[in-house]
């Protein structure tokens, strides 16, 4: 679900978030209109504004793990984790994670992918989210929920700053709800662009 | 207290840990969870002496040593969170390869106190020292630096490996043991007159931390200090960081 669908109708923060990210075509590769949030973390309070509203949403949820997926995922779950008084468990890519770990496989549009999670970092019973910058197909967020139930958690949401509209769909095929605060943008009106043309 | 050396076994490399057998690290219950070698889980972290922040954060070089260390404000006394803190680390024997001991911080960031403690120690030292830019090496130092960032008014700016900034990025080579790594930062993130900080986990031989320092100089930028949770100071890092000082809270030995 959207931010502005669940109470946040109109909050001007989330214009300021969406107008933060910047908009790189081609990146990866042709096509792709790459959504840069890099832009949103030089913008100090349309970043703090990013964490709050999580913060706000998750503070009363009896939330026990933030679990963050490499790496930009590592860029917001830390916060959010400190400002609800939860753990930070990354969720890496494999042979990063020093010590005993679990795996879970998913899928790339060409290929596979594999995520880590520590053995022993989240309990049976701990209430979870897990953040990440970006949903698209939703690969990767299924991905850590699988981990996170192996190890017998309960995964409450997953949670990012841009998803894009079909969500029902992705609320499907994730299987958990989604809250997502912006769209991505199709056309770059990133906010700081306007100010330096070196950056856009 | 016995002792032992462990020498890495790479033959290139001369590092050497020693630590501690009965230095156990006194992880709080919920954080003793298995690590992948079965040898008695050894701490090789030893508190640093740090100091209470002095205000403003004064430096001072002598003309004879070329490596520049941060002359604290004299306080013998340690502060208190930073026993929790070096207990939070788990050490891996044996990774990535063996002769390493692994400093991981992933333990820490389990413990919501240490974890909260860390960060509240680098914001009480950075706070009012007009800083705008913090700048953290992926992917450990994004897990430490937006929290700081936040705190004290910065932005936060990425340093990462090649190919995955999308924008138009600078490019600093740096060395590895075996080859070269780059570093890279986004055109435009950092202008020329910002203050920065830059955040890693850890510092071992400074080439990470060195590079990251030439990346914001050439854009202009005054690096105003590094600043570390875990340093190693065998491995001498603190002298490749171009005169600029170190910060940790913890070394190990």
């Amino acid at each position: 679900m959207f931010a502005e669908e669940n109470g946040l109708k109109g909050d001007p923060r989330l214009q300021a978030i969406s107008q933060a990210v910047r908009v790189v075509p081609n990146f990866p590769k042709q096509g792709i209109m790459f959504q840069d949030i890099t832009t949103l973390l030089l913008d100090h309070k349309a970043f703090k504004d990013t964490v709050d509203i999580f913060v706000d949403r998750y503070r009363d949820m009896h939330i026990s793990v933030v679990a963050g997926v490499e790496a930009r995922g590592f860029l917001f779950g830390p916060s959010i984790a400190l400002g609800i008084g939860a753990k930070f468990v990354p969720l890496r890519k494999p042979r990063k994670l020093p010590g005993e770990v679990i795996s879970e496989k998913y899928s790339l549009e060409y290929g596979n992918d594999c995520l880590e999670l520590h053995v022993g970092a989240v309990q049976p019973g701990e209430r979870a989210i897990v953040i990440d910058d970006l949903v698209a197909t939703g690969g990767t967020l299924s991905a850590a929920i699988r981990l996170l139930e192996r190890s017998g958690a309960e995964v409450v949401e997953c949670a990012c700053v841009i998803g894009v509209p079909d969500v029902k769909g992705h609320c499907r095929l994730i299987g958990k709800p989604l809250y997502v605060l912006v769209e991505p943008r199709q056309v770059d009106k990133c906010s700081r662009c306007e100010v330096d043309s070196s950056f856009g | 207290m016995q002792s032992s050396v462990g020498v890495c076994s790479s033959s290139s490399s001369n590092w050497l840990f020693r630590f501690s057998a009965a230095a156990a690290s006194l992880l709080p219950s919920s954080l003793t969870f298995p690590i992948s070698k079965s040898s008695s889980s050894s701490s090789l972290i030893t508190l640093s002496t740090p100091s209470l922040i002095p205000s403003p954060l004064r430096s001072t070089a002598s003309a004879s040593d070329s490596s520049h260390v941060t002359v604290m404000a004299s306080n013998d006394a340690q502060d208190p969170r930073l026993p929790r803190i070096s207990s939070a680390i788990r050490v891996i024997p044996d990774f990535p390869k063996p002769g390493i001991m692994f400093q991981d911080i992933t333990t820490l960031l389990l413990d919501t106190k240490a974890f909260k403690d860390t960060i509240d120690l680098f914001v009480e030292r950075y706070r009012d020292q007009n800083i705008s830019v913090v700048a953290g090496v992926e992917a450990r130092g994004f897990i430490f630096g937006p929290p700081i960032a936040l705190a004290i008014g910065a932005k936060f700016v990425p340093m990462r490996k090649p190919n995955k900034l999308p924008g138009e990025v600078i490019s600093e080579e740096y060395s590895l043991e075996y080859g070269t790594d780059k570093m890279e930062m986004h055109v435009g993130a950092v202008q020329a007159g910002d203050r920065a900080l830059v955040i890693d986990d850890l510092i071992a031989t400074g080439g990470t931390l060195c590079a990251a320092i030439k990346l914001l100089e050439r854009v202009g930028a005054e690096v105003v200090e590094c600043a570390c949770v875990i340093e190693l100071p065998e491995l001498k890092g603190r002298e490749k960081l171009t005169g600029k000082p170190l910060f940790v809270l913890v070394k190990g030995a």
